[in-house]
């Protein structure tokens, strides 16, 4: 029935197609226009009305053809501009492998590769460049991930087993607190990008997650898992292999700004807030003084943002350009994406009161566009008076030594 | 407005029930809370019309420290705490842990009715259950309100063995209860100034005086 129907409606265009042939679009139904004398059984029209709708129905059909042809070339357009897109990546990725990353040493600082890769760098490739930016300063081996990784393996029987208590008392952390964070990255890894159901139990990476989760706890006892940490494994398990993650994993997080938020260091993580706020006040002066009155301290935003890398927050799409700009400028890159969002929605934002604006910010809109973002980010300057953000960050961190040692009531 | 918090262990479901609270329906797929999220919800009491920002935080023991922070401007709280998980529930020998910092594991008995709250039955934490207990717990008057969710990690599997607290209608019907029989109190202290504002870091919530009440 349905083919009749369509059938039919479309047997008044077919003398038409032969004039439309010759254009490069399909006609839209708007342009289905057909002028009718009246029917047979009234009286016919006097010549000037029929003049008249004559004229009228020449009219519409222009716009019509007009607004067709103005839609075709929009269309065209795009296809364009996709085919440059697919064609720019294609180039970027020769550029890449055959220039870029066997030279990396002398090219990785070079003005060209750092547009190119401020472009974003192509998923086929993403994995080396980030390998390759993070680096391997602990020298993790893979061997030495293998390691971990039968130790965690151990751990986990002898407590499935509720064998004999973990061995060793270390760095102040009881075999309890251990034992319960074996069980949190179960629970989280189920909980990490749960409606990719990639990292949930039986999907494909649950238990490379898990290994890497796992391997590091004992890799790294003093640090252990902390929550925010499966979304960064898991980021990098979607671009590198089980041990090239780990080791890119284990170096990110030895960085000093992740060291700081993963051992939740409360007093250097406010050194970096307050750091923060320094360039956000130079940059977004009005919204700023805004957030001050509202009472709205970046920690209630930036917690998530920073021990995340924005994998949480952002689609993951655009995420990954983050972490694409943060391995190529270092941590000032994490703060300098808040401050372009912040900036992407500055209007709206200065109308909102506390709650809304926390609402908004740890909640963000799921289509966001990311070359907006990135427009945005790229007017926000990281200088505040000729320093910049290393200088000013550890000109607050010497302050704050020196208030420690001034005042030791204050010390805790 | 009042500032409402929920804090509790990792996995005790606190961000469901806040989002069932707010939305009225229960979540799926849902991350766990890095830091802190929020939710707002206009609530009518005795005639009184209050408006909850809640402050729903991450619940690892290691956040603690950034939890913490948020106590100071809170006019109220719900302890969101898992009852099969003995680690989790208040007044357990386990949980006398102030020297760890702790928020959660540092509570301890304070209340007379405070054995109420803890189902121990024949020596084993055993789920709580039934509204009406809720309700008359609810009752007592605490600034801080106690909430049992009875399975544990119910949030991200629903298909979990055991009673799903959301699928038998309970829950859901508890964390209303439990948000608007508290809100009387964070209306109390928003009007009396004193909300728990003055709580010391040092202090923790549970050596507050309670003599307001």
């Amino acid at each position: 029935e349905y083919e009749e129907k369509t059938g039919r409606a479309q047997r008044p265009l077919s003398p038409k197609q032969n004039v439309r042939k010759n254009l490069d679009f399909e006609p839209l139904s708007t342009t289905a226009l057909i002028l009718e004398d009246r029917p047979a059984n009234l009286p016919a029209k006097p010549a000037e009305e029929a003049q008249k709708h004559r004229q009228q129905y020449e009219e519409m059909v222009v716009q019509a053809k007009k607004r067709e042809l103005k839609e075709a070339q929009k269309r065209k357009k795009q296809l364009e501009e996709r085919c440059k897109l697919e064609d720019s990546i294609g180039n970027a990725v020769l550029t890449w492998n055959n220039e870029i990353l066997p030279n990396w040493e002398t090219m990785c600082c070079s003005r060209k590769v750092r547009e190119l890769w401020w472009q974003g760098i192509p998923p086929s490739v993403r994995g080396k460049v980030w390998s390759l930016a993070i680096g391997n300063e602990l020298n993790i081996t893979h061997e030495l991930y293998d390691i971990c990784l039968a130790r965690a393996k151990e751990k986990w029987r002898s407590l499935s087993t509720g064998g004999a208590e973990v061995e060793c008392e270390d760095a102040g952390f009881s075999a309890a607190d251990r034992e319960a964070s074996l069980e949190l990255i179960k629970l989280d890894i189920s909980r990490t990008f749960p409606s990719l159901c990639i990292f949930q139990q039986g999907g494909p990476y649950h238990d490379t997650l898990h290994s890497i989760l796992g391997a590091y706890t004992c890799y790294r006892p003093d640090v252990g898992y902390v929550q925010g940490m499966s979304f960064i494994a898991a980021v990098l398990i979607l671009n590198l292999d089980t041990a090239d993650a780990f080791i890119a994993f284990s170096n990110l997080l030895n960085k000093p700004c992740q060291m700081a938020f993963f051992r939740v260091d409360h007093g250097l993580m406010l050194t970096y807030f307050a750091a923060f706020e320094v360039f956000f006040e130079e940059n977004l002066p009005k919204l700023f003084a805004h957030f001050k009155k509202n009472n709205l301290t970046p920690d209630i935003y930036l917690i998530d943002w920073i021990f995340t890398l924005y994998s949480k927050s952002l689609p993951l799409d655009l995420a990954c350009r983050v972490w694409d700009v943060f391995c190529r400028d270092g941590e000032e890159f994490l703060f300098r994406t808040a401050l372009g969002i912040l900036k992407l929605f500055e209007d709206i934002l200065t109308k909102m009161d506390f709650i809304h604006i926390a609402q908004f910010l740890t909640k963000l809109p799921e289509d966001l566009p990311s070359e907006e973002i990135f427009t945005s980010i790229a007017a926000i300057q990281m200088q505040s008076r000729n320093k910049k953000w290393a200088q000013i960050l550890a000109a607050l961190q010497k302050d704050n030594r020196e208030m420690e040692k001034g005042s030791p009531s204050l010390k805790r | 407005s009042g500032e409402f918090l929920v804090i509790g262990s990792a996995g005790t479901g606190k961000s469901c029930l806040l989002h069932h609270f707010i939305e009225s329906k229960f979540k799926q797929d849902s991350n766990h809370t890095i830091g802190v999220e929020f939710g707002s919800k206009v609530v009518n009491v005795g005639g009184k019309t209050v408006k909850l920002q809640i402050w729903d935080t991450a619940g690892q023991e290691r956040f603690r420290s950034v939890t913490r922070s948020y106590y100071r401007g809170a006019a109220g709280a719900l302890l969101v705490y898992d009852i099969t998980s003995r680690a989790d529930v208040p007044g357990d020998e386990r949980a006398d842990g102030r020297e760890r910092g702790g928020g959660v594991p540092e509570v301890r008995p304070h209340h007379p009715q405070q054995d109420r709250v803890r189902y121990r039955r024949n020596g084993n934490w055993e789920l709580g259950s039934g509204i009406g207990n809720w309700d008359w717990e609810l009752g007592t008057g605490n600034w801080v309100w106690e909430l049992e969710l009875g399975t544990g990690n119910w949030n991200w599997d629903p298909g979990r063995e055991g009673l799903d607290p959301w699928e038998s209608g309970i829950l859901g019907n508890l964390g209303i209860v439990a948000f608007l029989k508290c809100t009387p109190n964070v209306l109390h202290g928003i009007e009396s100034g004193t909300g728990i504002g003055n709580w010391d870091w040092g202090l923790g919530i549970w050596d507050w005086d309670w003599g307001l009440n």
